[in-house]
């Protein structure tokens, strides 16, 4: 009997209970808060909203966030598509290594980027005090822009690379042999094939740009994110922090669904998976030094500055580093990531396997609220369990355990992917088989697919765990009083001005990041 | 008393849809091999996976020595499967596979137990590799080996020679066929290749929309097909439409024995290798050839007759050219087959 009729099959089976307890109970802690969220927003009095809501800050607030996301779509853009084609279609050299620094500047999160950005001007600045050329400090929607671009840049860039890797050559060629020069051809057969790649990492750069907290909140930038920071812990407002926190949700809401709609209406075929042929790499001429140049800027900017203010601060002033104050920073980051990844690895584990193997509305709704945790703004899923805790558990507010939830529902998704792929590898009927051999639904579960699993699910627990490290927001929001992570100290350091005290926790999240991309790298590298 | 009874099985997936099995009944005795043979979609699988506790069937009862076993879980059945796939765990070893559902036992009995099987199908000396380091025809033999290591009452074997390239499948079929006969285990095995159903199994069931055509040894099912569907699904053959009178017909060949007596109007099936090719004599009911190829130990031509096309393999003797006008002439009797239900061809 075909595959087909046996998945078929499969799907009418009931699922065990160890697996669909655990699994809704995963989807219950996700769509709790939120819950509450709308709650408390709705208690408002309508008239009281109405003046909240409605009024020119608000409005404000929605162009200044739609230009700082298209400004950065459009900058990202212009950096990511160059060194991709120069990357899969140049004939450059070293392209192996220009993959790597294409995606290294991900270890630098935003507000590292903003930090360094801050660090050339001003009085205090390297430019005033190394060149003797004093310039204004880089602020606003220009910072934020810059320092969000640079970051958030190899999303599109990896993606971007995937497809042009995966574009079948005999359609350029075919252009080609048609009478279409090089050019035309990327305009007319390159790029639209680009399509859905370029909309996959715009999606998740807006995502980035619409939660990012840290970058925006040092470059003094309004926009949601930082307004519903400074309404919450300043003004102490929550019924319009909760709104904000609101608007922001459907706003991002709103580019998953503009994403879907743009991707849905046309699609792709793609060619077959046979084995790739890779095109005739295309000699570039007398443009080489143009492009070496431009990899130069990029690199430059992404990678050598940030590099070059941590060291300079560092350099500047290495008595001040505690190092056994670092030590303790650095441990209570990871003493919130490492249960973290370990709570996001046992929701995944149960929604993946339902997902995979026991298809149904119930599942794909679970696995959606997976990657609803993911789109979320960090700090709209922080304001919701502070609401949410400070209603119905106040003996979770501001502990760990409500930090380490927090994490581990906002991260869920980054989990989630590998465990899925390793259990598509580990097919139903190695189960069966163990049922076959006595063994009970659990038994067979235990013994054969959990230690099929472990690979994807370490994987999965290392992303989580590093993610989780350079939290921000979040950890600002929930985490107990004097809990300052690795995050935290730079950021509340570089807010007052203190960049050479903020410099060695810039420097051991950098260092530790770098980790984050090896294995990104290698985890892409297998697919 | 029958090993395994089966009765009235039947399994619907979707209520639009007809049943994936229909009504399903047949008994296996000891030492026995079954297999269902038919189209993809026929059903089989179901029924296989049903005997083995995977599917639940909608009515129907299975007995396994006399206990019903229709409700308890796969582990409680003692009913070992082979996987078309074989489902090897790969993190484990090969002597762990094997091990695997020995854990009853301690665990020096374990091995020793294990070591003992693999010897017996030559593979001892595979015991500490890793099942992806296997051929494919060992891998076979290591799946039979862990699920006959449990000694099942029953043994399932689901497409288990498909995957393995076809100079292989011979040998290994061979290898199946005595393991399972020294064990004096009784098995079913499902299966669309008629070649490898005629060669294994004891009985056969044909089986097509969710049920068996035709249940009965590997000879009688070929050379006495019940319904035009298992005339067509093993082997090529003739049909043709004759009026019955006694133990013979008349038809485009003229008058012709039939294996049963009847009377009316019958549809027949004739084996190309059930016929023979003569010079023609009279024009009546002579037959035109028009091809014919040549395959060393026998021929086969294409002959039109009427409006009909017919196929005979000959001896090598038979030597004729396209366009020749023959006489057919049938060396045994037709079969009669009964209106076969939802027949597709």
């Amino acid at each position: 009997m075909p595959a087909l009729l046996r998945v078929a099959a499969k799907s009418r089976a009931t699922p065990p209970l160890f697996i669909l307890i655990p699994a809704i109970v995963a989807g219950a802690c996700m769509l709790l808060p939120l819950v509450y969220l709308v709650l408390r927003a709705l208690e408002a009095d309508l008239g009281v909203v109405q003046a909240l809501v409605w009024r020119p800050r608000t409005l404000d607030l929605l162009i200044n966030t739609l230009l700082l996301t298209f400004g950065v779509l459009i900058a990202t853009t212009l950096m990511a598509l160059p060194l991709a084609w120069l990357v899969v279609f140049s004939d450059l050299k070293y392209k192996r290594l220009l993959t790597l620094l294409g995606a290294l500047p991900l270890a630098i999160p935003g507000y590292v980027m903003a930090y360094a950005l801050l660090g050339i001007g001003g009085h205090y600045g390297i430019m005033s005090q190394v060149f003797n050329y004093p310039m204004p400090r880089l602020q606003g929607y220009w910072g934020a822009l810059i320092a969000l671009s640079l970051y958030t840049y190899p999303y599109l860039f990896l993606n971007l690379r995937a497809a042009l890797l995966g574009l079948d050559p005999s359609l350029q060629e075919s252009a080609r042999s048609l009478g279409y020069s090089s050019r035309q051809t990327f305009w007319h057969i390159t790029l639209p094939h680009l399509r859905p790649a370029l909309l996959a990492g715009w999606l998740v750069i807006s995502l980035y740009v619409l939660g990012d907290f840290g970058a925006v909140a040092l470059m003094r930038y309004e926009v949601f994110s930082y307004a519903i920071f400074t309404q919450y812990s300043g003004a102490f407002d929550r019924i319009y922090a909760a709104w904000l926190s609101l608007l922001l949700l459907g706003l991002t809401l709103s580019f998953i669904l503009a994403d879907s709609l743009l991707l849905g209406s046309k699609r792709w075929a793609r060619t077959g998976t046979g084995a790739a042929r890779t095109a005739v790499p295309v000699a570039l001429g007398f443009y080489r030094p143009l492009a070496w140049l431009f990899l130069l800027l990029l690199f430059g900017a992404s990678l050598g500055l940030p590099t070059l203010i941590i060291g300079y601060w560092l350099s500047l002033a290495p008595m001040l580093t505690d190092y056994s104050a670092l030590l303790a920073t650095f441990l209570r980051s990871a003493g919130a990531a490492g249960p973290a990844a370990l709570l996001a690895a046992a929701f995944a584990l149960p929604i993946a396997y339902l997902s995979v193997r026991y298809p149904s509305p119930l599942a794909r709704t679970l696995d959606r609220l997976a990657y609803v945790g993911y789109a979320i703004p960090p700090l709209t899923l922080a304001l919701a369990l502070v609401f949410f805790s400070l209603r119905s558990a106040p003996w979770l507010y501001q502990t760990l355990p409500l930090l380490i939830i927090a994490y581990a529902l906002s991260f869920l998704a980054l989990a989630l992917g590998p465990i899925r792929s390793s259990l598509l590898q580990a097919t139903p009927s190695l189960e069966e088989a163990a049922r076959s051999l006595g063994r009970s639904a659990f038994g067979a579960f235990s013994s054969v697919s959990l230690p099929l699993l472990r690979r994807g699910t370490l994987a999965g627990m290392t992303l989580v765990f590093v993610i989780a490290m350079k939290e921000l927001p979040i950890t600002f929001l929930l985490a107990p009083t004097g809990y300052t992570t690795l995050a935290v100290s730079v950021f509340s350091r570089t807010s007052e001005a203190m960049l050479a005290e903020a410099a060695p926790f810039a420097a051991a999240i950098v260092l530790f990041s770098s980790l984050f991309i090896g294995l990104v790298l290698t985890y892409e590298g297998k697919r | 008393m029958s090993l395994l009874r089966v009765s009235r099985l039947r399994k619907r997936f979707d209520p639009q849809q007809p049943p994936a099995v229909d009504n399903i009944g047949f008994s296996l005795e000891r030492g026995e091999i079954l297999a269902l043979l038919g189209p993809s979609g026929c059903g089989k699988t179901t029924t296989l996976r049903m005997l083995a506790g995977f599917e639940q069937p909608d009515c129907g009862t299975i007995e396994l020595r006399g206990l019903p076993i229709g409700n308890l879980p796969p582990e409680r059945r003692q009913v070992g499967i082979v996987f078309q796939d074989y489902a090897l765990f790969p993190h484990l070893t090969v002597l762990q596979n094997i091990e695997f559902g020995l854990k009853r036992l301690e665990r020096k009995q374990r091995r020793e137990r294990a070591l003992q099987l693999l010897r017996r199908v030559s593979l001892d000396i595979y015991a500490e590799r890793m099942p992806n380091q296997l051929s494919g025809g060992q891998q076979q033999r290591v799946a039979l080996i862990r699920a006959l290591a449990t000694e099942p009452k029953l043994m399932l074997l689901d497409e288990p020679f498909s995957n393995l390239d076809a100079g292989l499948r011979a040998s290994t079929r061979d290898e199946v066929r005595s393991l399972l006969k020294a064990t004096q285990t009784s098995a079913v095995l499902v299966t669309h290749d008629q070649e490898e159903a005629l060669s294994i199994a004891d009985k056969i069931g044909v089986m097509n929309h969710g049920r068996i055509e035709q249940l009965d040894t590997p000879e009688t099912v070929y050379h006495h097909p019940a319904t035009r569907f298992v005339a067509q699904f093993l082997g090529r053959t003739n049909l043709l439409v004759g009026q019955a009178q006694g133990h013979h017909a008349h038809t485009t060949l003229g008058r012709i024995a039939i294996h049963q007596p009847s009377s009316g109007e019958v549809l027949l099936s004739l084996r190309p290798e059930h016929l023979t090719l003569e010079t023609a004599h009279d024009d009546e009911t002579a037959a035109q050839i028009i091809s014919r190829e040549f395959h060393g130990h026998d021929l086969s031509y294409r002959l039109r007759l009427g409006d009909e096309e017919i196929l005979a393999h000959t001896g090598y003797d038979v030597s004729f050219r396209p366009g020749d006008r023959v006489r057919l002439k049938p060396r045994e009797a037709a079969v009669v087959l009964e209106s076969s239900v939802g027949c597709a061809r």
